[in-house]
């Protein structure tokens, strides 16, 4: 045997021996009260992502038998399926909970793979697969809602004059475009329809350096508000806020820690009480949830604002009533942003 | 350092090491990587038992799991593979993640198109235009160095890094799927993709053309008179000059092969499970191909072993930060240290040699 073949006769043989021996293996199966908390990104200091992992824990602590893994993927979209694939392919668990837009479709070319495995994601639509259960949040409302915010704070702050706000994200997604973005645009225009709306990209969802460039530019041109969605880069925004005196809106919780000042209002969303409540009807043996996607709304809790901060509580009292009037009508479904499918 | 020992020390580092000397750098790879695993695992971990466990035995311990390591590794020995046909003919070429990404890309765009015409035969040519578009992408250096004889290292890189940059740019604007939440091209159709030979892993038959690649260019290398001018001319331009060979040629076509060879790696990363071209998806691949071809001595016939080394360290770390609490980067971090370690060595016997 020449001496270059020699090593992919050894390869082959070790390939056959390893193949054999790990075929040998009967194949596991998991545990059905076994679930899996894939986080997209890190979960300390990621509101979203905490709260996530704080309603998974309270459904498996009050589930006998259950038991919880965190799954912490990182921030870099490329490598999620595969930390999936892997999380899959382990055999352990049988209920994977997530919270991403962008988990539907990954799990989605999962689930043919794994036909005994379940996801739950939150913050995600997808309809009519029946190994996965979406529940998205009506986010439409929760724009309006920081949109009014940011209107009113803007007329109070500039006077007469262009108003404009500017909403600063880290890249374009169908969510942005068609919830959000809208959402926010609306809130500007129920305080005054001559609001302008300004829209920035900043390309990633970590570079703080850029959206603070980004923010400043804005603020010096004349913006009063800027409603960031862009992950930690957001936090670059507010920076530039507190650098001009300026004032941010924030969205899904955990804003008025990053400057008590600057932060003026910030949305909020029931992510702990809803991923707890759809993990316990898993965990109880619920099937009909899978291949449904729900949107949940303002009306049920899910969507709200938190007002327990000082620089909401130091805004005038007017502003304030004004802003809770419009938070009250949402609730009673005025204007009504209500969808079925997305 | 006499100008000996400095020969020497340069071409234990980029030539081929001989056979010996290979296997003794695969065992002190794997040597080390298992220590610094354990010993991430001992001081990482609450739970060094079960880190260890998945560490080392998740990545074998089903037919999936280990089948889906194959795949892991197969791309990244075709890049590897790219690395060793430049370092052996002398070129530093540092450019091979660009060219990934350009291969990734560039399939990722066709693949739609080709099945439209084509049906399933689409995905060969597929890898093709991957390949094409990593050639191109070395064509400034292979073009530089031929012409006016540029330092590959410099322009390699520096057309790499634009290239990178240019191809985050598409992905995330005039190519990306504007249906998706991930930052990607749209979804290239089932039938285009790579047939998957043993589902539910990930293997395709990537890993079985990455092993013919290998076997082909060790009978390159070893049985041919155009290897052996290949091999001569990295180690001495003027002495292959003179003994009659092609150096015109060995100026650039080996920096292009790398090219190509780099594309079709990245056309594979998108035809494999991914299923298109995602923003940042070569994910250091051009380093960890440079750390593969120096484990396996520049030696094709070892590059299989180095490959899956590497796609073990991967696999493992990522296993055990899902079945343990290992931090996810832990396995990049030790294939850092593995590649310096065995990097290191001919540096140390030289330090040697001197005392």
């Amino acid at each position: 045997m020449h001496r270059y073949v020699r090593p992919f006769a050894a390869i082959a043989c070790a390939a056959g021996l390893m193949l054999g021996a790990s075929c040998a293996k009967p194949t596991k199966v998991a545990d059905p009260l076994s679930v899996a908390v894939f986080v997209p990104g890190i979960a300390s200091g990621s509101p979203i992502y905490e709260m996530l992992v704080t309603g998974a824990t309270r459904a498996v602590d009050e589930t006998p038998g259950a038991r919880l893994k965190v799954i912490e993927a990182g921030y870099d979209q490329s490598t999620w399926l595969d930390s999936l694939r892997d999380a899959a392919a382990s055999g352990e668990f049988s209920v994977i909970v997530s919270s991403n837009p962008s988990l539907p479709e990954l799990c989605a070319k999962l689930a043919p793979d794994y036909p005994g495995l379940r996801f739950i994601l939150a913050d995600a639509y997808l309809a009519g697969n029946p190994a996965i259960h979406t529940v998205l949040y009506n986010q439409k409302e929760q724009g309006y809602i920081v949109g009014v915010l940011a209107g009113l704070v803007s007329k109070d702050r500039a006077g007469p004059g262009a108003l404009r706000a500017a909403l600063i994200a880290a890249q374009r997604y169908p969510t942005l475009d068609r919830l959000i973005r809208p959402g926010f645009e609306a809130g500007l225009k129920a305080v005054d329809p001559a609001f302008e709306l300004e829209f920035r990209e900043i390309g990633n969802w970590y570079d703080s350096a850029k959206a603070a460039e980004l923010a400043g530019s804005l603020y010096g041109s004349g913006v009063e508000v800027i409603l960031p969605i862009a992950g930690s880069a957001g936090q670059g925004v507010v920076a530039a806020a507190r650098e001009r005196g300026k004032a941010a809106v924030w969205f899904d919780g955990g804003g008025y820690a990053l400057d008590p000042v600057a932060v003026v209002g910030c949305a909020t969303i029931a992510q702990d009480r809803l991923v707890y409540e759809r993990l316990k009807l898993a965990l109880s043996g619920d099937e009909s949830i899978y291949g449904r996607a729900d949107v949940v709304s303002a009306k049920g809790g899910y969507v709200g604002f938190d007002r327990d901060a000082d620089a909401f509580r130091a805004l005038p009292e007017a502003l304030r009533a004004a802003f809770d009037e419009a938070v009250r009508a949402l609730a009673e479904g005025r204007p009504d942003f209500s969808f079925d499918t997305f | 350092m006499s100008i000996a020992t400095r020969c020497r020390f340069r071409f234990d580092t980029i030539h081929d090491a001989g056979g010996t000397k290979t296997a003794m750098k695969l065992s002190a790879a794997l040597a080390s990587a298992a220590a610094l695993a354990a010993l991430a695992a001992a001081f990482l971990s609450s739970e060094p038992a079960s880190a260890l466990r998945a560490f080392f035995l998740a990545p074998f311990r089903t037919r999936t799991a280990f089948l889906s390591t194959l795949e892991l590794a197969a791309p990244l020995a075709v890049c590897a593979l790219g690395v060793i046909v430049t370092f052996r003919a002398g070129h530093y070429s540092l450019g091979g993640e660009g060219q990934a990404y350009a291969g990734a890309f560039a399939a990722a765009l066709a693949a739609p198109i080709l099945y439209e015409s084509l049906g399933p035969a689409s995905a060969p040519l597929a890898i093709l235009v991957g390949a094409l578009a990593g050639a191109i992408v070395s064509a400034p250096s292979a073009i530089g160095k031929r012409l006016a004889g540029a330092d590959v290292l410099l322009t390699s890189i520096l057309v790499s890094q634009g290239v990178i940059f240019a191809v985050d740019w598409a992905i995330g604007g005039p190519f990306r799927d504007q249906s998706s939440n991930l930052v990607a091209m749209r979804a290239i159709p089932r039938g285009a993709l790579l047939p998957r030979l043993a589902p539910p892993s990930t293997l395709t038959a990537a890993s079985i053309v990455a092993l013919a690649a290998c076997l082909i260019a060790a009978f390159y290398f070893e049985r041919t008179r155009s290897g052996t001018a290949h091999d001569l001319y990295g180690r001495n331009q003027r002495f292959a000059e003179l003994q009659g060979f092609d150096v015109a040629r060995l100026s650039w076509a080996p920096i292009v092969a790398a090219g190509v060879l780099h594309g079709a790696a990245g056309a594979m990363m998108a035809l494999g499970a991914r299923g298109t071209a995602i923003r940042g998806m070569s994910g250091g691949i051009g380093w960890s191909a440079i750390g593969a071809a120096l484990v396996a001595g520049s030696r094709p016939q070892a590059l299989p072993f180095a490959a899956l080394l590497f796609a073990w360290l991967d696999s493992g770390s990522r296993q055990a930060a899902i079945l343990s609490d290992l931090p996810p980067d832990a396995g990049q971090a030790i294939k850092a240290i593995v590649i310096l370690a065995v990097s290191a060595r001919p540096a140390i016997a030289a330090l040697r040699r001197r005392r």
